[in-house]
């Protein structure tokens, strides 16, 4: 029984063994190249550079101090000390009984109640008429010549030009108006006619002065001389 | 602010302008509205309270003014100033508020009518007064008035006071009508029962006027109420009738020759006297130029028909109307100065009114999107337009198109024609 185990054991073993003792050549993997038959890449190695030199700026000699004419070169000047510096910033005020208590910010002198923010940038001068070449083309006093629809009647008499002029407020409104030059003739009457329209229209419908002509709009009396062209 | 400025308002509407103006005296820099007189002079026209037929007077006077083509009457609502307190007079400052220029006052009693014309840059002196003793209908004292108030700003004869001839349509028939320019009391011309077309009024005031009355298109000249003179009875077409301003020829449409061509005939006995288009197009329609220098007409020789202008003593043609494709029934503007040519345009699928400066060659619209209008005709100063509404009647229309027309008769009118003025 026991000669059958063992020459079992020894089949077993030798089957496994032969094979790869033998050299097995049934592989269903690729086959490897030979060493020599394997191409060469070539690797470069880093190398340390030498240190390059920048091209260099030439200077030259720098030119002799030459003084100035007109300042004194004397040397034995006595040099007269400046004035004492102002007294240093006082220190604040500290309650000495509760020297950690911020000072109270809600407290103001000023007594004058407390309004909308404006954009003032100077009162009305009732003395000064005219609105200068900034108006020159500019679109919002076209459109304030063009609300003031000035065009007198075929049948209007007179030659006189009278000059209207209106107080603009910075939200657009027109307070007051006022003649500079009146004249007793149709022209005048529908000059006035004309102020008078312009001043109802704006208080109803205002449209707010532009910042970049508040100053000289709102400042001074704004002025129009009404003509008439020749036909 | 010393300084003088140049200050040019680019952007402005219309006609105003501003431009570079020396600064008034005081100094100042101003800015120059400069504009052209153009529009409708603001009138007032307060009615006076409670007197004798003071209410026709009111109502006459805003009429006439109102389509005088010059001015513009104020809304009696706005008011400032008491009728009552203020009687004859004004107060200047009252009536400047709200806008007027002129204001006209009345006093109206049982024997007279007292009218003054105030220009309120004037203060309270009246620049016009005039007083006319009650004599039968108040309208036509008014209307003397109202003519003196024209004369006063514009130096022109008023209207008020002149007629209007008009083709009233009825059941197969048409007649000839005339009426007061107002729409009062119109009367018929012609007394058959027959076709009657294209009234012409002659600087007298008689009415030459196209009958079918003896079957053949015949120009016939109204004596008046009396029996009509046949003047023209060419064979074929004798119509189109338009008086020379002196009155002494006529120049109308005739085709005895097979097609319709202008010629001039003498208005006493209708001999022919020039023969001014020969083409082998249909002429027709023509109308004398104030001066009576000129003829305008429509031909349709360049295609459709068009307003064309030939010498009244013949000549070459030229074509003076280029909007669309279809312009008819040319009038000429009496206005002194002018070559105004109002006529009938085709605008989409309804006729419209414009006029034409020849000299500027400037288009103006008198009416627009309103019904369809046709054969326009100028008042005898040239201040207004009247002319036919399809289906509505006559209207009155501002010549320079200013304003809205005003109906002054209710029928089925064609064919309108302007009357002379009326004697002083």
């Amino acid at each position: 029984m026991h000669v059958v185990s063992i020459a079992g054991a020894i089949a077993i073993s030798l089957a496994l063994v032969l094979p790869t003792a033998l050299g097995h050549t049934g592989s269903v993997g690729p086959a490897v190249p030979e060493l020599a038959e394997m191409p060469a890449i070539e690797a470069s190695i880093a190398y340390k550079k030498k240190d390059a030199k920048q091209p260099q700026k030439q200077f030259r000699a720098p030119d002799p101090l030459v003084k100035p004419v007109g300042v004194s070169h004397d040397e034995n000047k006595v040099v007269t000390p400046k004035p004492d510096e102002k007294d240093p910033k006082p220190n604040p005020v500290v309650d000495p009984k509760h020297p950690f208590v911020p000072p109270d910010r809600t407290a103001v002198d000023d007594d004058t109640p407390v309004g909308d923010p404006t954009q003032a940038v100077g009162a009305f001068d009732g003395d000064e008429f005219g609105v200068g070449d900034v108006t020159k083309g500019d679109p919002y006093f076209a459109r304030l010549s063009r609300d003031l629809a000035w065009q007198p009647p075929e049948l209007a008499k007179g030659t006189g030009e009278p000059v209207g002029c209106i107080q603009l407020t910075a939200d657009g409104k027109i307070p007051q108006t006022k003649f500079k030059v009146d004249t007793d003739d149709d022209l005048g009457s529908l000059a006035q006619t004309a102020l008078k329209g312009l001043q109802t229209k704006r208080n109803a419908d205002p449209e707010p002065v532009p910042t970049h002509l508040l100053r000289d709009l709102t400042t001074k009396w704004i002025c129009f001389k009404f003509t008439v062209a020749a036909s | 602010m010393a300084s003088v400025a140049t200050v040019t308002a680019g952007l402005l509407l219309g006609p105003i302008a501003a431009l570079a103006q020396p600064a008034p005296a005081g100094g100042g820099v101003v800015i120059d509205v400069n504009a052209t007189k153009k529009g409708l002079y603001p009138i007032a026209l307060p009615a006076a309270d409670g007197e004798a037929g003071s209410k026709e007077v009111a109502q006459v006077e805003a009429f006439d003014l109102g389509v005088a083509g010059v001015f513009k009457v104020l809304d009696p609502a706005s008011f400032l100033a008491d009728a009552k307190t203020e009687g004859l007079s004004i107060d200047p400052q009252k009536w400047k508020d709200v806008g007027a220029l002129g204001v006209v006052k009345y006093s109206a009693t049982a024997s007279q009518v007292e009218f003054r014309l105030y220009e309120v840059s004037k203060g309270t002196a009246p620049v016009l007064t005039k007083t006319y003793p009650r004599k039968g209908e108040l309208r036509p004292l008014v209307h003397r008035w109202c003519n003196e108030v024209v004369k006063y700003y514009t130096g022109e004869a008023g209207f008020f006071g002149s007629k209007i001839a008009f083709t009233q349509k009825g059941k197969g028939t048409s007649s000839i009508y005339a009426m007061d320019f107002d729409g009062n009391g119109a009367y018929r011309v012609s007394n058959n029962s027959s076709t009657n077309l294209l009234p012409s009024w002659s600087p007298s005031g008689q009415i030459a006027y196209t009958s079918f009355m003896r079957n053949n298109p015949d120009l016939y000249v109204s004596q008046g109420g009396g029996r009509a003179k046949k003047l023209s009875s060419q064979r074929g077409m004798n119509t189109g009738a338009s008086w020379s301003p002196d009155g002494s020829k006529i120049a109308l449409t005739l085709s005895k020759d097979g097609n319709a061509e202008i010629y001039v005939i003498s208005a006493s006995d209708g001999s022919i006297i020039k023969r001014i288009t020969d083409d082998r197009a249909i002429d027709t329609s023509p109308a004398w130029s104030p001066d009576g220098g000129q003829l305008a007409f429509v031909s349709d020789r360049n295609g459709g028909p068009q307003i064309f202008v030939v010498s009244a003593s013949g000549g070459t043609p030229r074509q003076v109307s280029f909007n669309g494709s279809y312009n008819t029934t040319p009038a000429w503007s009496p206005r002194k100065g002018k070559q105004i040519i109002a006529y009938t345009t085709r605008d989409g699928g309804t006729y419209d009114i414009v006029s034409l400066d020849l000299q500027t060659k400037q288009m103006t619209r008198i009416t627009q999107n309103e019904g369809s209008n046709e054969e326009p005709s100028f008042s005898p100063n040239g201040r207004a337009i009247a002319f036919a509404r399809q289906g509505q009647g006559v209207f009155l229309a501002n010549a320079d198109g200013t304003g809205k027309a005003t109906k002054v008769y209710s029928g089925s009118a064609t064919g309108v024609d302007w009357g002379p003025a009326p004697a002083e």
